[in-house]
């Protein structure tokens, strides 16, 4: 199997030995891929319905979602505003899969999705130790993922570019639900 | 050049924290335009934590406005984070930090980042600043003090 984490640090080893099932690298870029399904997606594709599936299989302290439909359409430029739906929907997917296993955990602090100064999307799930982030930018080939953690999780430091296509988001998405799961 | 071991960085307003006082990545992006002073770099401010007078300065550091200029608070960091992300072999010389007083402020100086830095580095080096954050001052408890 491929790994989803770049390892940057050096010092990062035993992290990587926690992530094993990882994948290579985030390879390509959003807007590289096929256009097919990414042309179907909107706005509206992101589910605010609470009868849906997400929010009626996960719990309200499990919900990282609360509030991305407000987020989702303050962001102006349509093409970016697709890009992080279907990112977004591809986190739902991850949560899902994996929701007897976050049931474990407790609860889960909620995606920060912010507009930055030069108009790129910032998606970020902050935790103590640790941050996750998603950049979705106005060059789509540089959109971005990171994952960094401070001393008491050993200074990891791995980024990537965030590839279009589907499984391979699903792949770091996966590594990274694991990873909250190991250290949260 | 001597630094010391801590550094100050402004809270202009409360979006650059989180509902658990957290501070945003935001806060450490580089919003100005490439330096005039140092072609092919963007700037940052910070005041340097020389002694416990670099606080009371930053808290009283005001816009042309006569208003505050960091409303919500400040956040220090170690330079040691600094200098770990900045001698990171994946860096290569694109973060680096200096100390540049300016008229009426002794303590200033800023965190440089190269202008054609990747933008993965460049969200990382500003979430890693953000995590790394050692304390955060509220105004409202500094002015309770």
């Amino acid at each position: 199997m491929k790994k989803s984490f770049q390892q940057t640090n050096s010092d990062s080893s035993d992290y990587l030995s926690d992530v094993s099932s990882c994948t290579d690298s985030a390879s390509g870029s959003l807007g590289e891929g096929p256009e097919e399904n990414y042309r179907s997606i909107s706005a509206a594709s992101f589910p605010t319905d609470k009868d849906s599936e997400y929010f009626r299989n996960l719990p309200s302290n499990l919900n990282i979602l609360t509030g991305a439909s407000d987020a989702i359409r303050k962001i102006a430029d349509p093409e970016k505003q697709r890009d992080v739906v279907k990112f977004l929907l591809s986190m739902q997917n991850i949560l899902l899969t994996n929701r007897f296993a976050l049931d474990s955990i407790g609860s889960l602090p909620p995606l920060r999705i912010n507009i930055n100064e030069d108009d790129s999307v910032l998606i970020e799930w902050i935790f103590r130790d640790f941050r996750i982030g998603f950049s979705i930018e106005t060059n789509r080939s540089q959109s971005n993922w990171y994952l960094v953690s401070n001393k008491n999780l050993n200074q990891v430091d791995f980024s990537g570019l965030l590839s279009s296509k589907d499984q391979d988001i699903d792949e770091l998405l996966t590594s990274i639900i694991a990873f909250v799961l190991s250290n949260t | 050049m001597c630094y010391p071991d801590f550094l100050i960085r402004g809270i202009p307003n409360q979006e650059f924290l989180d509902p658990d006082d957290l501070p945003s990545t935001q806060l450490f992006h580089f919003k100005k335009p490439e330096s005039a002073r140092l072609p092919g770099y963007l700037e940052e401010s910070i005041n340097w934590y020389d002694d416990a007078g670099a606080i009371s300065h930053t808290f009283n550091q005001t816009k042309e406005d006569g208003t505050a200029h960091f409303k919500v608070g400040i956040a220090i960091l170690c330079r040691s984070e600094l200098d770990r992300i900045r001698n990171n072999p994946n860096v290569r010389q694109q973060f680096d930090y200096e100390r540049y007083q300016l008229p009426g402020n002794p303590y200033h100086g800023n965190m440089l980042l190269k202008k054609d830095a990747p933008k993965q580095l460049v969200r990382k080096i500003a979430a890693q600043l953000a995590l790394n954050v050692t304390q955060i001052i509220k105004r409202e408890d500094y002015e309770r003090q």
